[in-house]
C-alpha cells in the first residue's frame, strides 16, 4: 500500500491553485446567475423594484467579479 | 400592471396582488449582512497568536491580496444567495382575479407550486396571526376553505391579511351577485 497522500497539496503551485478556485467559482457564478435570469424572465412582475433589484444584482456582481480577477492576477 | 408576467385565465383581470411581509426578506438579508461581515472580524487576528484554554494557535499572516482573493469570494457566494432569496420571495404571490384566487409559492428555484381556486367555491376564510411579532407588523397566515376540496388553501406570511381577506370576501360575493343577477331563474346561495 502507497503512503502517498490522497492530495499532494505540497505540490500544488499557489498560482495554479487560485486559479483552479477562480475558474470554479466563476463558472458556478454563471451557471447560477443565468438560473435565476430564466427565472426572472418567465416568472418575475417586472415592477420598478424588480428592475432596481436586477440593476443591483448586475453592478455589484461586476464589481466583486472585477476584484476577484484583479485578486487573482496579484497573487 | 400590464408588464405582469402572471397568468390570468380566459383574459381574466387582476384585481389584487398580494406578497409575503417584508420582515420575511429582512430577517434572512441581516444574517447574510452578518454572514458578510465575518471574515472582517476574523481579519486582525491573522498573523497573531490566538490562545483558546490550555492551547495556544498561531494563525498564519494574511497578504492584502489573498485576503481580497478569498474576501471577494465569499462575498460573491453570499451575494448569489442573497439573489436567490429574493426571487423566491418575489416570485412567492398570491393575486385574486375577478373569478379566481391563484397563489404561487416558490420554495427554491426547482420547487415552484401553483394553484387556482374558484372565488365561488369558497367557503370560509380564516386569518391566523400568532405572536408579537406578527401582531405588531400585521401580518399572517390566510387559510381559505372551498368547498369540494380535500385540502385548504394556505396563504403564509402575507401582509395585511385582515385586508386581503376582505378582498377575497369582496370577489366571492361579488361573483355570486353577478352569476344571480344573471340568471334570475336559478337560486343561488351565498
Amino acid at each position: 500500500m502507497s503512503n502517498a497522500p490522497l492530495l499532494p497539496l505540497s505540490n500544488v503551485n499557489v498560482a495554479d491553485l487560485t486559479w483552479y478556485i477562480y475558474g470554479f467559482a466563476i463558472v458556478v457564478f454563471i451557471g447560477y446567475s443565468l438560473i435565476l435570469a430564466y427565472h426572472w424572465i418567465h416568472y418575475a412582475e417586472r415592477s420598478e423594484s424588480f428592475k432596481i433589484a436586477v440593476a443591483l444584482y448586475c453592478i455589484v456582481s461586476a464589481v466583486l467579479v472585477t476584484v476577484l480577477t484583479l485578486s487573482a492576477y496579484a497573487l | 400592471m400590464s408588464e405582469t408576467m402572471y397568468e390570468t385565465l380566459e383574459g381574466d383581470a387582476i384585481v389584487s396582488l398580494h406578497r409575503k411581509h417584508w420582515l420575511l426578506i429582512i430577517m434572512p438579508l441581516i444574517s447574510f449582512v452578518l454572514l458578510a461581515l465575518l471574515p472582517l472580524v476574523l481579519l486582525p487576528f491573522a498573523g497573531t497568536t490566538v490562545t483558546l484554554g490550555t492551547g495556544t494557535f498561531a494563525l498564519p499572516p494574511l497578504p492584502l491580496a489573498s485576503f481580497l482573493f478569498v474576501y471577494s469570494l465569499w462575498l460573491l457566494l453570499i451575494w448569489v444567495k442573497v439573489a436567490d432569496t429574493y426571487t423566491n420571495y418575489h416570485l412567492d404571490v398570491w393575486t385574486i382575479t375577478g373569478r379566481y384566487l391563484s397563489g404561487i409559492d416558490q420554495r427554491d428555484l426547482f420547487n415552484r407550486h401553483t394553484a387556482v381556486l374558484h372565488l365561488e367555491r369558497i367557503q370560509d376564510v380564516t386569518v391566523e396571526i400568532q405572536g408579537p411579532i406578527q401582531t405588531l407588523f400585521n401580518f399572517g397566515d390566510i387559510h381559505v376553505q372551498s368547498a369540494g376540496a380535500s385540502r385548504e388553501f394556505i396563504m403564509r406570511g402575507i401582509a395585511n391579511p385582515n385586508t386581503v381577506r376582505e378582498h377575497i370576501l369582496r370577489g366571492h360575493d361579488t361573483l355570486l351577485r353577478a352569476q344571480h343577477s344573471s340568471t334570475p331563474s336559478k337560486s343561488t346561495t351565498s
